[in-house]
Protein backbone atom coordinates (compact mmCIF):
# COMPACT_ATOMS: atom_id res chain seq x y z
CA UNK A 1 0.00 0.00 0.00
CA UNK A 2 1.33 3.45 -0.82
CA UNK A 3 2.00 6.30 1.67
CA UNK A 4 -0.39 8.00 -0.01
CA UNK A 5 -2.94 5.64 0.13
CA UNK A 6 -3.02 6.10 4.50
CA UNK A 7 -3.15 10.20 3.71
CA UNK A 8 -6.83 11.42 5.55
CA UNK A 9 -8.70 12.33 2.34
CA UNK A 10 -11.41 14.85 3.10
CA UNK A 11 -15.41 14.40 2.36
CA UNK A 12 -15.42 16.52 -0.95
CA UNK A 13 -12.14 15.49 -2.35
CA UNK A 14 -14.21 12.08 -1.59
CA UNK A 15 -17.23 13.06 -3.44
CA UNK A 16 -15.46 14.67 -6.41
CA UNK A 17 -13.43 11.31 -6.65
CA UNK A 18 -16.66 9.14 -6.57
CA UNK A 19 -18.58 11.60 -9.30
CA UNK A 20 -15.11 11.14 -11.73
CA UNK A 21 -15.70 7.43 -11.44
CA UNK A 22 -12.45 6.96 -9.36
CA UNK A 23 -13.34 3.77 -7.40
CA UNK A 24 -10.08 4.27 -5.75
CA UNK A 25 -12.01 6.38 -3.02
CA UNK A 26 -13.77 3.73 -1.86
CA UNK A 27 -10.30 1.82 -0.86
CA UNK A 28 -9.99 5.28 1.15
CA UNK A 29 -13.50 4.93 2.44
CA UNK A 30 -13.02 1.30 3.49
CA UNK A 31 -9.52 2.29 5.65
CA UNK A 32 -11.07 5.18 7.45
CA UNK A 33 -13.79 4.13 8.56
CA UNK A 34 -12.92 0.22 8.82
CA UNK A 35 -11.62 0.23 12.33
CA UNK A 36 -15.07 2.43 13.53
CA UNK A 37 -16.94 -0.03 12.26
CA UNK A 38 -15.30 -3.14 12.97
CA UNK A 39 -15.68 -1.58 16.81
CA UNK A 40 -19.42 -1.34 16.45
CA UNK A 41 -20.32 -4.69 15.07
CA UNK A 42 -18.21 -6.96 17.42
CA UNK A 43 -19.59 -4.93 20.51
CA UNK A 44 -23.01 -5.74 19.03
CA UNK A 45 -22.68 -9.81 18.30
CA UNK A 46 -21.03 -9.82 15.20
CA UNK A 47 -17.63 -10.12 13.92
CA UNK A 48 -14.60 -8.48 12.27
CA UNK A 49 -16.05 -10.39 9.16
CA UNK A 50 -19.23 -9.31 9.17
CA UNK A 51 -18.12 -5.56 9.80
CA UNK A 52 -15.45 -5.33 6.98
CA UNK A 53 -18.71 -7.32 4.60
CA UNK A 54 -21.21 -4.37 5.84
CA UNK A 55 -18.64 -1.90 4.92
CA UNK A 56 -18.14 -2.72 1.69
CA UNK A 57 -21.83 -2.85 1.40
CA UNK A 58 -22.22 0.31 2.91
CA UNK A 59 -19.48 2.40 0.47
CA UNK A 60 -21.14 0.83 -2.32
CA UNK A 61 -24.27 1.56 -1.50
CA UNK A 62 -22.52 5.59 -0.66
CA UNK A 63 -20.98 4.80 -4.02
CA UNK A 64 -24.42 4.39 -5.75
CA UNK A 65 -26.30 7.63 -4.11
CA UNK A 66 -23.30 9.82 -5.26
CA UNK A 67 -23.22 8.66 -8.61
CA UNK A 68 -27.63 9.05 -9.11
CA UNK A 69 -26.99 12.47 -7.45
CA UNK A 70 -29.01 10.78 -4.49
CA UNK A 71 -26.66 11.38 -2.30
CA UNK A 72 -27.30 14.38 0.29
CA UNK A 73 -23.90 16.02 1.93
CA UNK A 74 -25.92 16.99 5.33
CA UNK A 75 -23.37 15.04 7.28
CA UNK A 76 -19.88 13.51 7.50
CA UNK A 77 -19.23 10.56 5.15
CA UNK A 78 -18.07 8.07 8.06
CA UNK A 79 -21.58 9.49 9.95
CA UNK A 80 -23.71 8.16 6.96
CA UNK A 81 -21.15 5.34 6.52
CA UNK A 82 -21.89 4.00 10.08
CA UNK A 83 -26.18 4.83 9.45
CA UNK A 84 -26.28 2.27 6.51
CA UNK A 85 -23.89 -0.24 8.34
CA UNK A 86 -26.09 -0.15 11.55
CA UNK A 87 -29.22 -0.21 9.59
CA UNK A 88 -27.92 -3.53 7.82
CA UNK A 89 -26.36 -5.28 10.64
CA UNK A 90 -29.71 -4.90 12.80
CA UNK A 91 -31.59 -6.31 9.61
CA UNK A 92 -29.27 -9.17 9.69
CA UNK A 93 -29.85 -9.47 13.12
CA UNK A 94 -33.38 -9.77 12.92
CA UNK A 95 -33.33 -12.25 9.54
CA UNK A 96 -30.98 -14.27 12.00
CA UNK A 97 -33.62 -14.30 14.77
CA UNK A 98 -36.80 -14.85 12.13
CA UNK A 99 -35.63 -18.39 12.04
CA UNK A 100 -36.67 -17.83 15.72
CA UNK A 101 -39.33 -15.82 15.78
CA UNK A 102 -41.84 -14.97 13.22
CA UNK A 103 -42.31 -11.36 14.39
CA UNK A 104 -39.90 -9.58 12.37
CA UNK A 105 -42.21 -7.27 10.55
CA UNK A 106 -41.48 -4.66 13.22
CA UNK A 107 -38.17 -4.57 12.36
CA UNK A 108 -38.37 -4.73 8.42
CA UNK A 109 -39.97 -1.40 8.75
CA UNK A 110 -37.49 0.41 11.26
CA UNK A 111 -35.21 -0.21 8.15
CA UNK A 112 -34.59 3.48 7.60
CA UNK A 113 -32.72 4.68 4.89
CA UNK A 114 -33.38 0.88 3.12
CA UNK A 115 -35.67 1.62 0.06
CA UNK A 116 -37.99 -1.00 -0.86
CA UNK A 117 -35.76 -1.48 -3.67
CA UNK A 118 -32.64 -1.72 -1.33
CA UNK A 119 -34.21 -4.02 0.56
CA UNK A 120 -34.88 -6.36 -2.63
CA UNK A 121 -31.80 -5.86 -3.78
CA UNK A 122 -31.04 -8.66 -0.56
CA UNK A 123 -33.73 -10.89 -1.79
CA UNK A 124 -33.20 -14.37 -2.95
CA UNK A 125 -35.08 -13.66 -5.72
CA UNK A 126 -32.38 -10.37 -6.75
CA UNK A 127 -30.09 -13.57 -6.00
CA UNK A 128 -31.66 -15.32 -9.24
CA UNK A 129 -32.28 -12.45 -11.24
CA UNK A 130 -28.95 -11.28 -10.83
CA UNK A 131 -27.11 -14.72 -11.67
CA UNK A 132 -29.74 -14.49 -14.77
CA UNK A 133 -28.10 -11.55 -15.47
CA UNK A 134 -24.81 -13.38 -16.29
CA UNK A 135 -25.95 -15.18 -18.77
CA UNK A 136 -27.46 -12.83 -20.71
CA UNK A 137 -23.85 -11.29 -22.18
CA UNK A 138 -22.27 -8.73 -24.41
CA UNK A 139 -23.57 -5.63 -24.50
CA UNK A 140 -27.15 -6.69 -22.62
CA UNK A 141 -25.40 -7.14 -19.21
CA UNK A 142 -23.44 -4.11 -19.18
CA UNK A 143 -25.81 -1.73 -20.70
CA UNK A 144 -28.86 -3.23 -18.12
CA UNK A 145 -25.98 -2.08 -15.05
CA UNK A 146 -25.74 1.24 -16.81
CA UNK A 147 -29.48 1.74 -17.16
CA UNK A 148 -30.67 0.15 -13.53
CA UNK A 149 -27.79 0.26 -11.57
CA UNK A 150 -25.19 3.29 -12.46
CA UNK A 151 -28.31 5.40 -13.50
CA UNK A 152 -27.08 6.61 -16.70
CA UNK A 153 -29.32 8.42 -19.03
CA UNK A 154 -29.96 6.66 -23.04
CA UNK A 155 -27.93 9.60 -23.96
CA UNK A 156 -25.01 8.72 -21.72
CA UNK A 157 -25.46 5.25 -22.46
CA UNK A 158 -24.96 5.79 -26.25
CA UNK A 159 -21.87 7.93 -25.85
CA UNK A 160 -20.08 5.05 -23.66
CA UNK A 161 -21.09 2.03 -25.37
CA UNK A 162 -20.86 3.81 -29.39
CA UNK A 163 -24.73 3.48 -30.22
CA UNK A 164 -26.09 5.67 -32.60
CA UNK A 165 -28.15 7.51 -30.09
CA UNK A 166 -30.58 7.68 -27.33
CA UNK A 167 -33.81 5.72 -29.58
CA UNK A 168 -30.98 3.01 -30.42
CA UNK A 169 -30.28 2.15 -27.03
CA UNK A 170 -33.96 2.56 -25.69
CA UNK A 171 -34.58 -0.23 -28.32
CA UNK A 172 -31.99 -2.23 -27.18
CA UNK A 173 -32.64 -1.89 -23.64
CA UNK A 174 -35.92 -3.18 -24.04
CA UNK A 175 -35.14 -6.22 -26.26
CA UNK A 176 -32.48 -7.07 -23.35
CA UNK A 177 -35.00 -6.91 -20.81
CA UNK A 178 -37.11 -9.11 -22.77
CA UNK A 179 -34.33 -11.63 -22.98
CA UNK A 180 -33.63 -11.03 -19.51
CA UNK A 181 -37.09 -12.27 -18.78
CA UNK A 182 -36.90 -15.34 -21.38
CA UNK A 183 -34.22 -16.89 -19.55
CA UNK A 184 -35.60 -16.21 -15.82
CA UNK A 185 -39.03 -17.90 -17.16
CA UNK A 186 -36.60 -20.75 -18.59
CA UNK A 187 -34.81 -21.04 -15.73
CA UNK A 188 -37.84 -21.75 -13.40
CA UNK A 189 -39.51 -23.85 -15.43
CA UNK A 190 -35.89 -25.92 -15.04
CA UNK A 191 -35.96 -25.47 -11.39
CA UNK A 192 -39.95 -26.72 -10.91
CA UNK B 1 -58.28 3.21 -11.05
CA UNK B 2 -59.04 4.13 -14.60
CA UNK B 3 -55.13 6.10 -14.96
CA UNK B 4 -54.45 5.45 -18.89
CA UNK B 5 -51.52 6.68 -20.04
CA UNK B 6 -50.58 7.20 -23.46
CA UNK B 7 -49.40 4.34 -25.85
CA UNK B 8 -45.70 3.54 -26.64
CA UNK B 9 -43.61 1.04 -29.25
CA UNK B 10 -43.48 -1.24 -26.34
CA UNK B 11 -47.18 -1.92 -25.40
CA UNK B 12 -50.59 -1.60 -27.47
CA UNK B 13 -52.64 1.04 -26.64
CA UNK B 14 -55.48 -1.67 -25.75
CA UNK B 15 -53.03 -3.22 -22.67
CA UNK B 16 -52.79 -0.55 -21.25
CA UNK B 17 -55.25 0.90 -18.05
CA UNK B 18 -52.95 1.92 -15.65
CA UNK B 19 -49.90 4.24 -15.16
CA UNK B 20 -47.91 1.42 -14.60
CA UNK B 21 -48.57 0.39 -17.69
CA UNK B 22 -46.11 2.89 -18.70
CA UNK B 23 -42.82 1.13 -18.54
CA UNK B 24 -40.86 4.61 -18.49
CA UNK B 25 -43.08 5.94 -15.80
CA UNK B 26 -42.84 2.95 -13.76
CA UNK B 27 -39.28 2.95 -14.16
CA UNK B 28 -39.05 6.15 -12.75
CA UNK B 29 -40.76 5.56 -9.34
CA UNK B 30 -39.05 2.85 -8.96
CA UNK B 31 -35.53 4.55 -9.01
CA UNK B 32 -37.05 7.27 -7.21
CA UNK B 33 -36.93 10.09 -9.83
CA UNK B 34 -40.03 11.40 -9.70
CA UNK B 35 -41.04 15.02 -7.77
CA UNK B 36 -42.54 14.37 -4.22
CA UNK B 37 -45.69 15.93 -5.39
CA UNK B 38 -45.62 13.11 -8.34
CA UNK B 39 -44.52 10.69 -6.49
CA UNK B 40 -47.19 11.13 -3.47
CA UNK B 41 -49.81 11.04 -6.65
CA UNK B 42 -49.10 7.45 -7.80
CA UNK B 43 -48.39 6.45 -4.34
CA UNK B 44 -52.06 7.35 -3.74
CA UNK B 45 -52.90 5.43 -6.90
CA UNK B 46 -51.23 2.21 -5.87
CA UNK B 47 -53.82 2.26 -2.76
CA UNK B 48 -56.41 1.80 -4.82
CA UNK B 49 -55.08 -0.77 -7.67
CA UNK B 50 -54.17 -4.36 -7.07
CA UNK B 51 -52.70 -4.98 -10.58
CA UNK B 52 -50.54 -1.51 -10.01
CA UNK B 53 -49.15 -2.94 -7.26
CA UNK B 54 -48.59 -6.31 -8.77
CA UNK B 55 -46.56 -4.68 -11.57
CA UNK B 56 -44.68 -2.42 -9.73
CA UNK B 57 -43.42 -5.70 -7.76
CA UNK B 58 -42.30 -6.96 -10.43
CA UNK B 59 -40.74 -4.76 -11.82
CA UNK B 60 -39.34 -3.64 -8.80
CA UNK B 61 -37.89 -7.17 -8.46
CA UNK B 62 -36.57 -7.26 -11.67
CA UNK B 63 -34.88 -4.04 -11.09
CA UNK B 64 -33.44 -4.90 -7.55
CA UNK B 65 -31.65 -8.17 -9.27
CA UNK B 66 -29.93 -6.37 -11.77
CA UNK B 67 -28.95 -3.81 -9.39
CA UNK B 68 -27.47 -6.80 -6.80
CA UNK B 69 -25.82 -7.72 -9.73
CA UNK B 70 -23.53 -4.38 -10.04
CA UNK B 71 -23.18 -4.11 -6.41
CA UNK B 72 -21.81 -7.87 -6.16
CA UNK B 73 -19.70 -7.02 -9.61
CA UNK B 74 -18.11 -4.05 -7.74
CA UNK B 75 -17.70 -5.83 -4.53
CA UNK B 76 -15.13 -8.28 -5.82
CA UNK B 77 -13.22 -5.46 -7.52
CA UNK B 78 -13.31 -3.75 -4.25
CA UNK B 79 -12.01 -6.79 -2.75
CA UNK B 80 -9.57 -7.40 -5.61
CA UNK B 81 -8.11 -3.86 -4.83
CA UNK B 82 -8.19 -4.40 -0.99
CA UNK B 83 -5.99 -7.01 -1.29
CA UNK B 84 -3.41 -5.70 -3.72
CA UNK B 85 -3.45 -2.77 -1.91
CA UNK B 86 -3.08 -4.31 1.46
CA UNK B 87 0.22 -6.60 1.30
CA UNK B 88 1.70 -5.68 4.47
CA UNK B 89 -1.08 -6.01 6.23
CA UNK B 90 0.00 -9.29 7.41
CA UNK B 91 3.09 -7.30 8.64
CA UNK B 92 0.86 -4.97 10.13
CA UNK B 93 -1.12 -8.14 12.15
CA UNK B 94 1.85 -9.34 12.97
CA UNK B 95 3.34 -6.50 14.89
CA UNK B 96 -0.03 -5.94 16.78
CA UNK B 97 -0.01 -9.32 17.61
CA UNK B 98 3.33 -8.74 19.46
CA UNK B 99 2.12 -5.64 20.79
CA UNK B 100 -0.85 -7.44 22.16
CA UNK B 101 0.81 -10.14 24.11
CA UNK B 102 3.51 -7.43 25.63
CA UNK B 103 -0.34 -5.64 27.21
CA UNK B 104 -2.17 -9.10 27.77
CA UNK B 105 1.32 -10.23 29.74
CA UNK B 106 1.45 -6.72 31.50
CA UNK B 107 -2.28 -6.84 32.09
CA UNK B 108 -1.65 -10.18 34.13
CA UNK B 109 0.86 -8.90 35.90
CA UNK B 110 -1.20 -5.82 37.03
CA UNK B 111 -4.34 -7.94 37.37
CA UNK B 112 -2.10 -9.97 39.58
CA UNK B 113 -1.17 -7.29 41.77
CA UNK B 114 -4.60 -6.07 42.07
CA UNK B 115 -6.14 -9.22 43.05
CA UNK B 116 -3.37 -10.19 45.67
CA UNK B 117 -2.57 -7.04 47.28
CA UNK B 118 -4.09 -5.63 50.45
CA UNK B 119 -4.82 -2.81 48.46
CA UNK B 120 -7.91 -2.00 47.43
CA UNK B 121 -8.62 -2.48 43.74
CA UNK B 122 -11.14 -1.99 41.21
CA UNK B 123 -12.32 -5.58 40.55
CA UNK B 124 -13.58 -4.92 36.95
CA UNK B 125 -14.12 -2.57 34.16
CA UNK B 126 -17.89 -1.11 34.24
CA UNK B 127 -20.24 0.24 31.05
CA UNK B 128 -18.76 2.99 28.86
CA UNK B 129 -20.07 6.31 29.91
CA UNK B 130 -20.37 9.86 28.62
CA UNK B 131 -18.51 12.58 29.67
CA UNK B 132 -19.05 16.09 28.76
CA UNK B 133 -15.82 18.21 28.59
CA UNK B 134 -16.10 21.48 29.64
CA UNK B 135 -15.14 24.38 27.34
CA UNK B 136 -12.17 26.33 28.09
CA UNK B 137 -13.47 29.78 27.23
CA UNK B 138 -12.85 32.24 29.68
CA UNK B 139 -15.78 32.42 31.51
CA UNK B 140 -15.36 29.01 32.70
CA UNK B 141 -13.64 28.84 36.44
CA UNK B 142 -10.51 27.53 36.71
CA UNK B 143 -11.87 24.68 38.66
CA UNK B 144 -14.06 23.70 36.31
CA UNK B 145 -11.61 23.25 33.17
CA UNK B 146 -10.70 19.68 34.22
CA UNK B 147 -12.77 16.77 32.59
CA UNK B 148 -16.09 16.34 34.51
CA UNK B 149 -17.54 13.25 34.41
CA UNK B 150 -20.99 12.04 34.98
CA UNK B 151 -19.98 10.59 38.04
CA UNK B 152 -17.62 12.44 40.06
CA UNK B 153 -16.19 9.12 41.44
CA UNK B 154 -14.85 8.16 37.91
CA UNK B 155 -12.77 11.09 37.36
CA UNK B 156 -9.61 8.64 37.73
CA UNK B 157 -10.29 6.74 35.53
CA UNK B 158 -10.37 9.79 32.77
CA UNK B 159 -7.20 8.07 31.40
CA UNK B 160 -9.00 5.67 29.72
CA UNK B 161 -11.30 8.06 27.70
CA UNK B 162 -9.00 8.39 24.99
CA UNK B 163 -8.49 4.57 25.12
CA UNK B 164 -12.25 4.05 23.38
CA UNK B 165 -12.52 7.60 21.67
CA UNK B 166 -9.37 6.61 19.77
CA UNK B 167 -11.78 3.84 18.10
CA UNK B 168 -13.43 6.86 16.17
CA UNK B 169 -10.08 8.66 15.34
CA UNK B 170 -10.23 8.33 11.70
CA UNK B 171 -13.02 10.13 11.22
CA UNK B 172 -11.91 13.21 13.71
CA UNK B 173 -8.83 13.26 12.33
CA UNK B 174 -10.46 13.83 8.75
CA UNK B 175 -12.71 16.34 10.15
CA UNK B 176 -9.99 18.22 11.58
CA UNK B 177 -8.31 18.37 8.16
CA UNK B 178 -11.08 19.81 6.44
CA UNK B 179 -11.38 22.53 8.94
CA UNK B 180 -7.94 23.20 8.53
CA UNK B 181 -8.24 23.73 5.18
CA UNK B 182 -11.31 26.10 5.34
CA UNK B 183 -13.65 23.74 3.47
CA UNK B 184 -17.07 23.52 4.80
CA UNK B 185 -17.42 21.87 8.03
CA UNK B 186 -20.20 20.57 10.65
CA UNK B 187 -20.53 23.48 11.84
CA UNK B 188 -22.65 25.08 9.04
CA UNK B 189 -24.83 22.56 9.84
CA UNK B 190 -24.69 22.03 13.48
CA UNK B 191 -24.33 24.43 16.34
CA UNK B 192 -24.37 24.73 19.69
CA UNK B 193 -24.19 27.85 22.14
CA UNK B 194 -23.49 26.68 25.62
CA UNK B 195 -24.96 28.35 29.10
CA UNK B 196 -24.90 27.67 32.76
CA UNK B 197 -27.26 28.17 34.84
CA UNK B 198 -28.70 27.16 38.12
CA UNK B 199 -32.14 25.85 37.75
CA UNK B 200 -33.40 23.90 33.88
CA UNK B 201 -34.14 27.08 31.40
CA UNK B 202 -37.68 24.92 30.77
CA UNK B 203 -40.88 24.40 31.87
CA UNK B 204 -40.78 21.11 29.64
CA UNK B 205 -38.12 20.15 32.75
CA UNK B 206 -40.92 18.90 34.67
CA UNK B 207 -40.93 19.76 38.46
CA UNK B 208 -37.70 21.72 38.24
CA UNK B 209 -35.44 21.95 40.99
CA UNK B 210 -32.53 24.35 41.65
CA UNK B 211 -29.62 22.07 40.69
CA UNK B 212 -26.90 23.27 38.63
CA UNK B 213 -27.39 22.71 35.20
CA UNK B 214 -25.29 23.25 32.44
CA UNK B 215 -26.95 23.34 28.97
CA UNK B 216 -26.05 23.54 25.11
CA UNK B 217 -28.26 23.90 22.16
CA UNK B 218 -27.52 21.58 19.24
CA UNK B 219 -28.78 21.84 16.04
CA UNK B 220 -29.40 18.47 14.69
CA UNK B 221 -29.68 17.21 11.49
CA UNK B 222 -32.00 14.37 10.13
CA UNK B 223 -29.55 12.41 7.94
CA UNK B 224 -31.60 8.96 7.11
CA UNK B 225 -35.42 9.05 6.63
CA UNK B 226 -37.24 6.29 6.58
CA UNK B 227 -39.12 6.00 2.98
CA UNK B 228 -41.61 3.79 4.45
CA UNK B 229 -45.37 4.66 3.79
CA UNK B 230 -46.36 3.77 7.09
CA UNK B 231 -43.55 5.12 8.82
CA UNK B 232 -44.49 8.55 6.87
CA UNK B 233 -47.87 7.96 7.92
CA UNK B 234 -47.29 7.97 11.82
CA UNK B 235 -44.65 10.76 11.21
CA UNK B 236 -47.56 13.13 9.65
CA UNK B 237 -50.11 11.75 12.53
CA UNK B 238 -47.74 12.44 15.13
CA UNK B 239 -47.17 16.08 13.36
CA UNK B 240 -50.13 16.70 14.06
CA UNK B 241 -50.46 15.75 17.65
CA UNK B 242 -47.30 17.51 18.30
CA UNK B 243 -49.09 20.69 16.69
CA UNK B 244 -51.88 20.42 18.20
CA UNK B 245 -52.04 19.07 21.67
CA UNK B 246 -48.49 19.20 23.20
CA UNK B 247 -47.54 16.41 25.87
CA UNK B 248 -44.64 16.49 27.38
CA UNK B 249 -43.48 13.03 26.71
CA UNK B 250 -40.00 11.53 28.25
CA UNK B 251 -38.49 7.95 27.94
CA UNK B 252 -35.27 6.70 28.80
CA UNK B 253 -33.85 5.73 25.67
CA UNK B 254 -32.37 2.00 25.64
CA UNK B 255 -28.95 1.40 24.69
CA UNK B 256 -26.75 -0.86 22.78
CA UNK B 257 -23.56 -1.47 24.00
CA UNK B 258 -22.96 2.26 23.92
CA UNK B 259 -23.98 5.12 26.52
CA UNK B 260 -26.08 5.29 29.48
CA UNK B 261 -27.92 7.78 31.39
CA UNK B 262 -29.04 10.22 28.56
CA UNK B 263 -32.65 10.94 28.61
CA UNK B 264 -34.96 11.55 25.76
CA UNK B 265 -38.32 14.28 26.24
CA UNK B 266 -39.85 15.90 23.65
CA UNK B 267 -40.14 19.39 24.24
CA UNK B 268 -42.96 22.67 22.20
CA UNK B 269 -41.37 26.04 21.21
CA UNK B 270 -44.47 27.40 22.67
CA UNK B 271 -42.44 26.79 26.12
CA UNK B 272 -39.53 28.59 24.99
CA UNK B 273 -38.39 32.65 24.95
CA UNK B 274 -39.43 34.74 22.06
CA UNK B 275 -35.74 35.18 21.63
CA UNK B 276 -35.17 31.37 21.16
CA UNK B 277 -38.02 30.69 19.50
CA UNK B 278 -36.51 33.47 16.38
CA UNK B 279 -33.32 31.64 16.66
CA UNK B 280 -35.31 28.26 16.17
CA UNK B 281 -37.23 29.80 13.11
CA UNK B 282 -34.46 31.72 11.69
CA UNK B 283 -32.28 27.76 11.12
CA UNK B 284 -33.93 24.44 9.95
CA UNK B 285 -32.91 21.60 12.14
CA UNK B 286 -33.75 19.64 14.91
CA UNK B 287 -33.44 22.25 17.84
CA UNK B 288 -31.97 20.46 20.53
CA UNK B 289 -31.60 21.62 24.80
CA UNK B 290 -28.76 19.11 25.74
CA UNK B 291 -28.65 19.63 29.35
CA UNK B 292 -26.37 18.13 32.03
CA UNK B 293 -27.78 16.91 35.62
CA UNK B 294 -25.40 15.51 38.42
CA UNK B 295 -26.65 12.07 37.29
CA UNK B 296 -28.24 12.06 33.66
CA UNK B 297 -27.85 14.31 30.40
CA UNK B 298 -31.63 14.90 28.82
CA UNK B 299 -31.84 15.74 25.40
CA UNK B 300 -35.00 17.57 24.93
CA UNK B 301 -36.26 17.83 20.84
CA UNK B 302 -37.94 20.27 20.25
CA UNK B 303 -41.04 20.62 17.73
CA UNK B 304 -40.10 17.04 16.21
CA UNK B 305 -41.89 15.12 14.25
CA UNK B 306 -41.99 11.43 16.30
CA UNK B 307 -44.48 10.10 18.30
CA UNK B 308 -44.26 8.64 22.11
CA UNK B 309 -44.12 5.41 19.99
CA UNK B 310 -40.43 6.33 18.20
CA UNK B 311 -39.36 7.25 21.25
CA UNK B 312 -40.02 4.61 23.22
CA UNK B 313 -37.86 2.92 20.28
CA UNK B 314 -34.79 5.30 20.33
CA UNK B 315 -31.13 4.15 20.93
CA UNK B 316 -28.50 6.38 20.80
CA UNK B 317 -25.03 5.64 19.17
CA UNK B 318 -21.61 7.51 19.78
CA UNK B 319 -20.38 7.65 15.90
CA UNK B 320 -17.45 9.84 16.93
CA UNK B 321 -16.12 11.38 19.92
CA UNK B 322 -18.09 14.50 18.89
CA UNK B 323 -20.90 12.74 17.15
CA UNK B 324 -23.78 11.45 18.21
CA UNK B 325 -26.90 9.62 16.76
CA UNK B 326 -30.46 9.13 17.69
CA UNK B 327 -32.21 6.59 15.88
CA UNK B 328 -35.38 6.49 15.70
CA UNK B 329 -37.61 4.03 14.01
CA UNK B 330 -38.75 6.71 11.37
CA UNK B 331 -35.16 8.60 10.85
CA UNK B 332 -31.83 9.22 12.17
CA UNK B 333 -30.65 12.30 13.89
CA UNK B 334 -26.88 13.35 13.84
CA UNK B 335 -25.10 15.52 16.07
CA UNK B 336 -22.01 17.18 16.37
CA UNK B 337 -20.83 18.55 19.64
CA UNK B 338 -18.46 21.69 18.94
CA UNK B 339 -14.89 20.67 19.64
CA UNK B 340 -14.73 22.46 23.67
CA UNK B 341 -18.34 20.45 23.95
CA UNK B 342 -16.66 17.21 22.78
CA UNK B 343 -18.17 13.91 24.14
CA UNK B 344 -16.57 10.78 24.55
CA UNK B 345 -17.13 7.34 25.54
CA UNK B 346 -14.61 5.94 28.32
CA UNK B 347 -14.23 2.77 29.96
CA UNK B 348 -14.62 3.02 33.72
CA UNK B 349 -13.65 1.32 36.76
CA UNK B 350 -16.12 0.51 39.52
CA UNK B 351 -14.94 -0.27 42.82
Amino acid sequence: MSASFFHVHDDSKILEQIRRGDDEALLVLYNNNRKMIISFITRNSGTADDAEDLLQEAVIVLWEKVRSGKFEYTAKISTFLFAVVKRMWFRTLSRRKKEFHEDSFKNERESGELSPLDILVESEQAFTIASSLEKLGEPCKTLLLLYYWEEKSMEEIAAAMHFANADTVKSKKYQCKKSLEKILSNDQHLSA
Amino acid sequence: MTNIFPPDAEQPEAEKKYWTDDPELLEQYILGKLSPEEKAQRDAEIADCEPCRKKLQQETAFIAGIRRRGREEMKISLRKKLREKQPGRMIQYNSIALAAAVVIIAVGIGMYKLLFSDIAAPKYFGKRELIFRQPKASSVKPDEEKTETVRPEEESSATDEQLTASEYSAQHSSSKEQEAQGIRSEENILQGTEREETTPPLTAAGGASAVTTKSIWLVGNIIVQSQNISAAEERSSSQKRITGEMKKEQETVRFKNTVEGITLRQGSSSELSKEQQQVMKNESGVHTLVEKHDDKIIFTIFDAPLSKKEFQHAVVHLAADDSLIIDFPSQTIAYHLPPEWSMAAQKTIRK
